[in-house]
């Protein structure tokens, strides 16, 4: 099997090579959170669950056999850590866009308040998608992953996963209508 | 191609997830509805919406993952020796539940007093003298004295 860089680095770690892990977790960290944030619409929430799959193959190290790219063998651990969240929390906090991010990317006050309800909007309507809607949704539109590599990371055919997907849409659809028309 | 099918196939298009031939059949149904024009003008909309909602840049690097390692290594530790502790805790209850049991379902008997005994309680010397106050009853004779008090029979 040909192994992708990723995963060389991973059997390295394997073989006790440890250094190498921070490689991979430095690759790897910021999307990471950026599919939980998704998920769970809390920063923090989605920085503790990049932690713990991160952590969760690092104490898996040992046993590691590469059976399929190491970011979808990352990317599923942390799907998987953040639909048991999402079913524990059931409702998602809502937090604000941060006034100060926002106010420095533009120095027009109305257009950045404009900018942040709209975002607060979208926020909103994304995040009251059931989790595996949400989920389907965060691999493909936010993070670019195809149709097969998020059936994949999320353990479903790639059948359930369009059927996902178009439901999402359609409830997207009416959440924001009000802001399209 | 009807109207609906189109419109599966335009929230497919958003993610450039259509095959060649799903594309051509839906640019040939746009090419010749209008309503589908609009429902597709407004679907381009409704997710060029969701770029609106950026993630912000997370604040924890591989430090911090190292120190949660060894957070983690420490409290798998401890939890451990509470586990022994608790254990034996809970044997130990269940032993003492057990012996309690035990004491009270089998009360300890009472010793019956030998005759002897019961001949010197009520104040006669001997069994002997006692078979014989019982064939001369005289309730006189039988009033014993015992450690200065009288014992009445």
């Amino acid at each position: 099997m040909q192994l992708d860089n990723d995963a060389e680095l991973m059997q390295r770690v394997a073989e006790g090579d440890e250094s190498h892990f921070q490689d991979l977790f430095d690759r790897h960290y910021d999307r990471a959170v950026a599919i939980a944030y998704r998920s769970l619409g809390d920063l923090d929430a989605a920085e503790d669950i990049a932690m713990e799959g991160f952590a969760r193959i690092y104490e898996a190290r040992r046993s590691y056999a590469p059976t399929a790219r190491f970011t979808t063998f990352l990317f599923r651990v942390i799907v998987n850590l953040c639909m048991n969240a999402a079913k524990r929390r059931r409702i998602v906090t809502f937090e604000t866009l941060d006034e100060s991010q926002s106010a420095a990317r533009d120095s027009d006050p109305a257009a950045t308040a404009q900018r942040k309800e709209l975002c607060d909007e979208v926020r909103a309507a994304v995040l009251s998608l059931p989790p595996n809607q949400r989920m389907a949704l965060a691999l493909t539109r936010y993070e670019h992953m195809s149709y097969a590599e998020s059936a994949e990371v999320m353990n479903i055919s790639l059948k359930a996963l369009e059927s996902l997907l178009h439901r999402a849409k359609e409830n997207l659809r009416k959440k924001l209508r009000h802001v399209v028309e | 191609m009807r109207c609906a099918d189109a419109r599966k196939l335009m929230w497919r298009a958003q993610d450039s997830a259509l095959s060649e031939i799903d594309s051509d059949a839906l640019n040939g149904h746009l090419s010749q509805c209008a309503e589908c024009i609009a429902e597709r003008d407004a679907v381009t909309q409704t997710m060029g919406l969701l770029d609106a909602w950026q993630t912000p840049q997370p604040t924890r690097n591989y430090a911090s993952f190292l120190q949660r390692v060894q957070r983690d290594q420490v409290r798998r530790q401890k939890p451990a020796f509470r586990r022994w502790l608790a254990g034996g805790l809970a044997t130990a209850s269940i032993v003492c539940g057990i012996g309690l049991g035990f004491l009270t379902a089998y009360p300890v008997e009472q010793p019956v007093p030998s005759e002897n005994e019961l001949a010197s309680a009520i104040g006669l010397h001997t069994f002997g003298d006692m078979i014989e106050s019982a064939i001369h009853y005289d309730p006189d004779s039988t009033v014993g004295v015992q450690n200065g008090k009288e014992i009445d029979l």
